[in-house]
């Protein structure tokens, strides 16, 4: 089956949508009850947003898009380059490797930090 | 509190402050309850067991599927692709179009004397049209006179001089030839801008010297080389100035002489680049060692050989390297052959002994001069075959 560029167009317009809702949908079940969740809306643009900052790192699995959609809710949009522990493993990557992961888990760490002085 | 990130969304910001229960903070806002060590709102978790469990929800559930297809708010993807005369021809490349890892050229004239042209597009987005700027690294890769312009393809053509090209006499490799080229594309609505360089291999580089040879050294007739010709090897006595070596025939000789010696032998002399060979003080402007097509062989551990056991030793490496299908077998000093070209040597008899057991008749004479002590000056055996007919692909 051959499509034409309208067909196409529409094709990646509606695979775009359907991911971008796939990401937000398990966003919104795991930090949807907590008080990071800035309502639907601009969840949403949130997804967008990191699916953008993923892509300037040469990462587009929606895993990754993911959870540095959940860091951008947690820390911020720009944790990235604010975030120290961010910072330092954007320095140590090689090449184009993935790391979201890395970040998350760093995230985990620095949230975990908190929790256990509080204790 | 909110984010300033750039890209003006207003993503809560974590900060200590958030996380004091004291404060509320802003709707939406990342406050002290989240991660407060003790469960609010029906919520079992500390906040950092929600992280993990979400983390964990979207290795097994989103994975590594492609996010966002071709995303609206993302950057396209730009893929440049470039081609010159060598990407065109089959034995070279499976596609004409070849992304930059890919990309193999040559810049200067080639046989009809015009200059190469090589040729740039955008490949993805398909279509895409783009403003280039094509700008040559180093001297050595020469000038552009029309390095700039518009369209989906970019046409430039380097154009280099003598003096901008390495062509003397030397043993260090040269640097290859490079452009950077930047693109920019207008799409949807927004600019964006790619820088690639493109660079020649190292088989690319071997073959650019035989391209500055032919434009500028009187006599250098040789051919550029096939690319499938130059080769890896293990052994660093055929090398020239490169890791790799151009083998149009060396190897074969090689091996085949070193069947027939019976043994190793000592290359003093395997491929050499046009510029080792002007290195090498060679007065031959063809010489088929730039071609990969001649060796220069000694007996191994010759050096410490005297007398009749040096004679027979190299008498049984030039009687081996008679033995290989070849053009010309030389018994050499220096650049200078000391025995008819593949001669040979006579055995000795009854009337004419070798009473010093070399191999050699005593008596033995060629040019008025003893065949012992011709064997004795001797610093090489000489082999070669005529270089390939590989004119077409210059």
């Amino acid at each position: 089956m051959k499509l034409d560029a309208h067909q196409r167009g529409e094709v990646t317009a509606a695979a775009r949508d359907a991911s971008e809702r796939r990401i937000f949908a398990l966003l919104r079940q795991h930090y949807g009850p907590t008080q990071v969740w800035p309502g639907d809306p601009q969840a949403l643009e949130v997804v967008r947003a990191a699916t953008v900052k993923a892509a300037d790192y040469a990462m587009n699995a929606e895993r990754d898009v993911f959870k540095i959609a959940a860091l951008m809710l947690s820390f911020s949009d720009d944790f990235d380059t604010r975030e120290p522990w961010a910072r330092e493993i954007v320095a140590a990557r090689e090449g184009d490797a993935p790391i979201a992961e890395l970040w998350y888990q760093a995230g985990i760490a620095e949230v975990r930090r908190y929790e256990d002085a509080r204790r | 509190m909110s984010g300033t990130g750039n890209n003006g969304l207003t993503a809560p910001r974590f900060t200590w402050d958030l996380l004091n229960p004291n404060t509320s903070g802003q709707p939406g806002s990342f406050t002290g309850r989240a991660v407060s060590p003790e469960p609010v709102q029906g919520q079992t978790n500390r906040f950092s067991k929600t992280m993990e469990n979400a983390g964990t929800a979207a290795d097994q559930q989103l994975g590594d599927k492609p996010a966002g297809g071709d995303c609206a708010t993302c950057p396209p993807q730009i893929i440049l692709e470039h081609r010159s005369q060598y990407t065109a021809k089959t034995r070279y490349s499976e596609k004409e179009w070849v992304v930059a890892s890919k990309f193999i050229f040559l810049v200067g004239k080639d046989v009809s004397r015009s200059f190469r042209t090589l040729s740039v597009r955008v490949a993805s987005p398909e279509g895409a049209s783009a403003t280039w700027e094509v700008t040559p690294v180093g001297t050595h890769s020469g000038t552009i006179p029309k390095r700039t312009g518009t369209g989906n393809r970019f046409d430039y053509t380097p154009e280099v001089t003598n003096a901008q090209r390495p062509i003397t006499a030397s043993k260090k490799p040269n640097p290859p030839v490079q452009y950077s080229i930047k693109a920019t594309i207008t799409h949807g609505g927004k600019s964006h801008e790619i820088v690639e360089v493109v660079t020649q291999d190292e088989r690319d580089i071997i073959r650019q010297e035989y391209v500055d040879q032919r434009m500028w050294r009187d006599k250098f007739t040789l051919h550029v080389p096939y690319r499938n010709h130059i080769k890896a090897t293990d052994r660093a006595d055929l090398r020239g100035n490169y890791q790799l070596i151009l083998d149009s025939a060396m190897t074969e000789l090689l091996t085949a002489t070193e069947a027939a010696y019976g043994g190793r032998v000592h290359v003093s002399s395997g491929w050499r680049n046009p510029r080792r060979n002007l290195a090498a003080g060679s007065k031959v402007p063809n010489s088929n060692h730039q071609h990969g097509g001649a060796l220069d062989m000694q007996p191994i551990g010759q050096r410490d050989m005297r007398g009749a056991t040096r004679r027979a030793a190299y008498l049984r490496l030039y009687n081996a390297a008679r033995s290989v299908r070849s053009r010309v077998v030389l018994l050499e000093k220096g650049p200078s052959a000391v025995y008819p070209s593949s001669a040979a040597v006579p055995s000795p008899t009854d009337k004419m002994p070798d009473t010093n057991e070399d191999g050699i008749p005593d008596a033995a004479t060629s040019g008025g001069s003893k065949v012992e002590s011709l064997f004795d000056i001797a610093s090489h055996v000489h082999i070669d075959r005529a270089a390939p007919d590989e004119a077409d692909d210059d």
